[in-house]
């Protein structure tokens, strides 16, 4: 799996919040995106997911123009907005819930999901008592049980302690291991430099690679 | 499909209960208003349900059911519509094709749409068993099936406008313009709908297909301009 950016721009109304932004991200590699709150770095986001469309420019993956057709980049998975999972339900049931849209997966493998996120203790309580940091954990899980190609995960680490920080951490680099390509948004410098292996500043919409 | 609907269910649940209780309390306070009134079953119903707007003999009183009713069933239709737009675009849109979305949520609109008219109506049977002898069962019935299609109609003409005024913003007050000139010809009296009972499925279908076809076309511009507000 290849992501080019290739000249893109994003306006909303009379903001620029994406400035000619260039790349080329590839399969086996973790990006790090990292700039101030609202410095663009989830719109980016949300352009290669497909979600909004650039004002100028192309997103294509492996060669094809993403924005060529209404449907959504094909094996990719994301964690952009805040967790929201349904209250009433336990941790398992629902991302057994999300993994029935498509069948990609089995009950077991969501329970090796759960284990791996460290939330297999608490996968049988409902989601309302569920911590921050628990929250967190569920969202990476739904993002990483389907085994997508393209990971993409805005402020992964927010709300975890130390040892799920150094958990997640080992996934991404065993996805990593995997061939996937995994992008990771953060205002948090150390999460970047442990994991990535190219990293993009953004300022005021214009993105340096550091 | 499964995912929308049980969503849904639990949204509005959890975020939407006061309401709902508050719209299917509705026939239970006006039954006690109407209490000692001399009138047929057949008026005692178009009451309570404000299926019956006269405009020669029309009070405050119906005018305000009538609204109540109808701005309950379009903030449903957008509630339900706008939430996944807004909150789960990422859980939804990475599993799920928009033409597969659209086809789920309208059922699921449509769904909970008719089970709140159900349970409003069989309220109205209830209250109206307790106030007279006899009850027709296929008054109410027919009087429940024009209510729901002229809902249904509502719902998704209000979407289509909607959506169309983010999707075409250029346009935007020549639509609020046509707008406001369909909710002036639109019958007000919806039992006299049920002369058009046999065209307006067909409506409703071209409606739901224009709605389908501007929600896949300009899905992202709709994402940003309803994720922006």
């Amino acid at each position: 799996m290849k992501i080019e950016i290739k000249d893109v721009t994003k306006k909303f109304k009379k903001d620029t919040i994406l400035k000619n932004v260039n790349m080329s991200l590839s399969a086996g590699n973790i990006y790090g995106f990292i700039g101030r709150n609202g410095s663009g770095k989830s719109v980016l986001l949300k352009l290669i997911c497909s979600f909004y469309e650039p004002t100028s420019g192309k997103i294509l993956f492996d060669g094809k123009d993403i924005f060529s057709s209404a449907e959504f980049p094909p094996r990719t998975r994301a964690l952009i907005e805040k967790p929201n999972f349904l209250p009433d339900l336990t941790g398992k049931e629902n991302l057994m819930l999300l993994a029935n849209i498509q069948h990609l997966i089995t009950e077991t493998e969501v329970d090796e999901i759960l284990e791996k996120v460290l939330l297999s203790d608490d996968k049988h309580k409902k989601y309302h008592k569920y911590s921050l940091g628990m929250k967190q954990k569920l969202g990476i899980a739904q993002v990483l049980m389907e085994h997508p190609e393209v990971i993409i995960l805005d402020e992964p680490f927010n709300g975890l302690d130390d040892d799920s920080i150094k958990q997640i951490r080992t996934l991404l680099l065993e996805e990593k291991k995997k061939g996937k390509l995994i992008i990771i948004a953060t205002h948090l410098k150390d999460d970047i430099q442990f994991l990535c292996d190219e990293v993009y500043e953004f300022q005021n919409g214009v993105v340096f690679k550091k | 499909m499964k995912y929308i609907m049980i969503h849904d269910f639990s949204y509005l649940f959890h975020r939407r209960i006061h309401l709902i209780m508050l719209i299917l309390s509705i026939p239970a306070l006006l039954s006690i208003f109407y209490f000692h009134a001399d009138i047929s079953f057949s008026d005692w119903t178009y009451l309570l349900t404000g299926t019956n707007l006269q405009l020669k003999s029309i009070t405050i009183l119906d005018v305000i059911i009538y609204l109540c009713y109808q701005v309950f069933y379009l903030f449903l239709a957008i509630d339900l519509y706008l939430k996944d737009l807004k909150f789960h675009l990422d859980y939804i849109f990475c599993r799920m094709s928009c033409r597969k979305w659209y086809l789920c949520k309208i059922s699921s609109i449509l769904l909970f749409g008719s089970l709140f008219k159900i349970v409003e109506y069989s309220f109205v049977g209830v209250l109206g068993s307790i106030q007279f002898s006899q009850v027709d069962i296929e008054l109410l019935y027919s009087c429940m099936w024009i209510d729901l299609l002229y809902a249904v109609l509502g719902q998704l003409l209000f979407l289509l406008f909607y959506l169309s005024s983010y999707a075409f913003s250029k346009i935007k007050y020549g639509l609020f313009i046509l707008l406001f000139i369909i909710v002036v010809i639109i019958p007000k009296n919806i039992i006299s709908m049920l002369a058009y009972q046999k065209i307006l499925p067909m409506i409703m279908l071209l409606l739901f297909l224009v709605v389908g076809i501007i929600f896949v076309k300009k899905n992202r511009k709709l994402f940003q301009m309803i994720g922006e507000r």
